[in-house]
């Protein structure tokens, strides 16, 4: 049977705003920029924004005309390459391909020997950095705990010394003032042979943000600056809380963000334009029976939709959350907010999708979490491949050899093509006793399982002791 | 003077209605602080019930506690000074370092909405803020919220300063925000901690009362 007249449209098709409503969005904020304007506590960007026609007022508060934020989104690139330790490229971050990392800083874990909730540690940090370097879907790593016991001022060049060491994989940072930031930058160039040639891979990606509602913190932007210098990439992403430090509906907290977004990205251009920018917002809102921050909302699920359709419509690459939960254990609910958080990623095309591993809204990380991610990440690729409908998937003549009453167990087609079901690797689908000879166990069970076998097992690849030994070196200028 | 009809717009948190509920009362010849203590204080009162038996929203006690404030700001000049300070004066600043503000903000209007006069040193606030802030306002309470780890240690660093400023033991020291503990309080020698903005009132009330 022939197929006329039909263009292939198999994966899901998915979009939260209309061309109206993205365009409603952006004048709004525009509005905002122009009229209300945001507070800089930098004097080098005040500088910059003021010679570049910006008006300043009342000492460091910024309005902007139309004019400056629309060239500063169309001299920012389209795309961006972001590559592994050894230089070969990894994740593209264009369009609406996603790719998942854990996220950032968490002061808790879940510890997977004993199920107790405790203090992140050092040794915490390689056991989820060679898990992050084993899973297949864990694309990206960003340092998912804040080491309890290593001193305050080295905690975050310590995170970015043993990242580099303990994964291959791309890297995106958060750290704590422009000093830090250049011996992260300096670590990473090490490894890369030299800055010219980190520059070249983007291999590693800096994670900051604004201080909503509506201001830029002298430290956030002294690194915003540094790494728009070296031309290394940069989310700079406002954490929204709607009805907190935003206004209580999603199209206002949406406004408000990219008001952030591009009050910073506006200086981020002037100070190097076509330097790489990740447009990214992560809108919360305040669950108002206690005041917490819900990272499990479905409005949460709306939002960064709109953060990926918003972020495509501007041509940049985009920034989002994956399996992250408001849950304080591994239990149900993590998994369903997990569940959740990773289709809609999918479907949004979220370019980076990060904090998989949270719960407790980012006080305490855990790693059955994060291997739940994999395994999620595992079964919606087969999501959205979609429905092949052609000539070669009907199978009309095998409907047609077999007929009424046969069976399809034996074909030759079956034989061929059953692979293309997913299988699960920790999902069980066995009949009871099956599953029972097997230990009858839970999937939190096999899930902390899976973890302990990769911390006991996996060793990631080493790095050269050379390079190395000058991360160290680095890392003892710090204090 | 119908006090049910001021504590049902307290409820409803109609910032307008009681204040001018607070003139007509007044001017019905009830004294300040029978409004205050019939009126007001019996209005809030129902409200953080309310709240703490899941029956109200922060949105709804934060408004009620705006309108509260608007009737204060009426009784304010007729109170005494002894009676107008007597719900507290409270000092609260996030510490230096650390940016974040909403827990420390909701605290802070939580603790106005019973009455309290507070005083909010902002964000990134340096020890000598504080103690600049306790030789103007005089405070009872002084508040410090810290949502980073990492900036946890500036409360010890503060409350070593306010000692060497001589100014520790005129006040009561309240630390709280999401990494802090009551172990950590003890450590640091503050003289309490709070799990959330209701527990802050409760401790508040407590510390006030004796
Ligand atoms: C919102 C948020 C932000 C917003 C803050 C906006 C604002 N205006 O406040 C923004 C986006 C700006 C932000 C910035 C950063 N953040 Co932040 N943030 C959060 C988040 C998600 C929620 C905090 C919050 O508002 N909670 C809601 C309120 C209502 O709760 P609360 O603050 O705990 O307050 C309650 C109680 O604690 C208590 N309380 C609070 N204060 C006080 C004070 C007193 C006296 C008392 C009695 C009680 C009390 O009562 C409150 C009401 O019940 C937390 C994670 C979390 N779940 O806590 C991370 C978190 C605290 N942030 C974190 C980090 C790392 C950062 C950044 C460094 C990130 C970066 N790379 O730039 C910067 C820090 C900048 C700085 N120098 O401070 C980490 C901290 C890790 C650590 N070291 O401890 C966390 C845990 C998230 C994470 N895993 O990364 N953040």
């Amino acid at each position: 049977m022939k197929v006329v007249n039909s263009i292939p449209f198999e994966s899901p098709q998915f979009a939260i705003l209309s061309d109206t409503q993205l365009q409603d969005l952006h004048l709004a904020a525009l509005e905002v920029l122009r009229r209300t304007g945001v507070r800089f506590q930098h004097h080098e960007a005040l500088y910059l924004l003021k010679e570049a026609g910006a008006f300043i007022s009342d000492g460091n508060l910024a309005k902007f005309p139309a004019a400056m934020v629309e060239d500063a989104i169309a001299s920012t690139p389209s795309r961006i390459v972001m590559c592994d330790r050894d230089g070969q490229p990894a994740m593209f971050l264009q369009g609406a391909n996603v790719y998942f990392g854990t996220g950032s800083d968490c002061p808790n874990i879940i510890d997977p020997e004993t199920g107790r909730h405790r203090k992140f540690t050092q040794a915490d940090l390689i056991n989820g950095y060679h898990l992050c370097d084993a899973l297949p879907n864990i694309h990206f790593l960003m340092s998912m705990g804040i080491p309890d016991d290593v001193d305050v001022p080295l905690q975050y060049d310590t995170q970015m010394a043993l990242m580099l060491e303990h994964t291959t994989k791309p890297i995106v940072f958060v750290t704590n003032d422009r000093a830090s930031c250049q011996r992260a930058i300096d670590m990473a160039a090490a490894v890369a042979g030299s800055h010219e040639a980190l520059v070249e891979q983007q291999h590693i990606l800096l994670y900051s943000e604004p201080s909503s509602p509506l201001q830029q913190s002298e430290t956030a932007i002294d690194k915003l600056l540094l790494i728009a210098e070296y031309g290394l990439p940069v989310v700079h992403s406002p954490g929204t809380l709607m009805g907190g430090t935003a206004p209580i509906t999603m199209a206002g907290g949406l406004v408000m963000s990219l008001t952030e977004i591009f009050s910073a990205l506006v200086v981020h251009q002037l100070k190097r334009p076509g330097a790489p920018f990740v447009f990214g917002a992560g809108l919360h809102h305040m669950d108002m029976s206690g005041g917490e921050i819900s990272y499990g909302s479905p409005e949460f699920q709306l939002t960064k939709a709109a953060v990926g359709q918003l972020g495509r419509w501007y041509g940049m690459p985009t920034w989002g959350h994956g399996a992250c939960s408001d849950s304080k254990v591994m239990d149900e609910q993590a998994a369903m907010e997990a569940m959740l958080h990773v289709l809609m990623a999918r479907l949004s095309g979220n370019n980076l999708a990060h904090d998989v591993g949270y719960l407790e809204s980012g006080l305490t990380t855990c790693f059955e979490m994060i291997v739940l991610n994999d395994e999620l990440v595992a079964m919606t690729d087969h999501i959205m491949k979609g429905i092949q409908v052609s000539e070669d998937t009907l199978l009309v003549d095998e409907l047609h050899s077999v007929g009424p009453g046969g069976h399809f167990l034996g074909t030759e087609e079956t034989r061929n093509r059953f692979h293309d079901f997913w299988f699960p690797s920790l999902l069980d689908r066995n009949r009871r006793g099956t599953w029972l000879r097997a230990g009858g166990t839970t999937l939190s069970q096999r899930l902390n399982v899976r973890v302990k076998e990769i911390i006991k097992e996996h060793q990631p690849k080493p790095l050269d002791p050379e390079k190395k030994r000058k991360i160290q070196e680095i890392l003892a200028t710090a204090a | 003077m119908d006090w049910n009809r001021m504590g049902d717009a307290l409820y409803d948190g109609k910032v307008d209605e009681v204040a001018a509920l607070t003139k007509q009362a007044l001017d019905k010849g009830h004294t300040a602080q029978e409004v205050l203590n019939q009126g007001l204080l019996m209005g809030i009162d129902k409200v953080g019930k309310d709240f703490k038996a899941d029956l109200l929203f922060l949105p709804e006690v934060l408004r009620s506690g705006k309108a509260m404030h608007a009737g204060m700001d009426v009784l304010k000049p007729l109170l005494s000074e002894s009676e107008g300070t007597a719900l507290g004066t409270f000092v609260i600043g996030t510490v230096k370092g650390d940016l974040h503000d909403i827990g420390k903000n909701l605290v802070g209007m939580m603790l106005s909405g019973v009455g309290m006069e507070v005083v909010d040193l902002g964000i990134d606030a340096p020890a000598d803020k504080f103690a600049e802030a306790i030789k103007e306002h005089h405070p009872q309470i002084v508040g410090m919220s810290a949502l980073l780890t990492t900036t946890m240690d500036e409360m010890e660093t503060t409350i070593q300063a306010l000692k060497d400023a001589g100014l520790r033991d005129k006040v009561k020291i309240m630390v709280g925000g999401a990494p802090v503990t009551q172990d950590f309080a003890e450590k640091i020698g503050a003289d309490g901690y709070a799990y959330d903005a209701v527990s802050a009132v409760d401790l508040a009330r407590v510390w006030l009362q004796s």
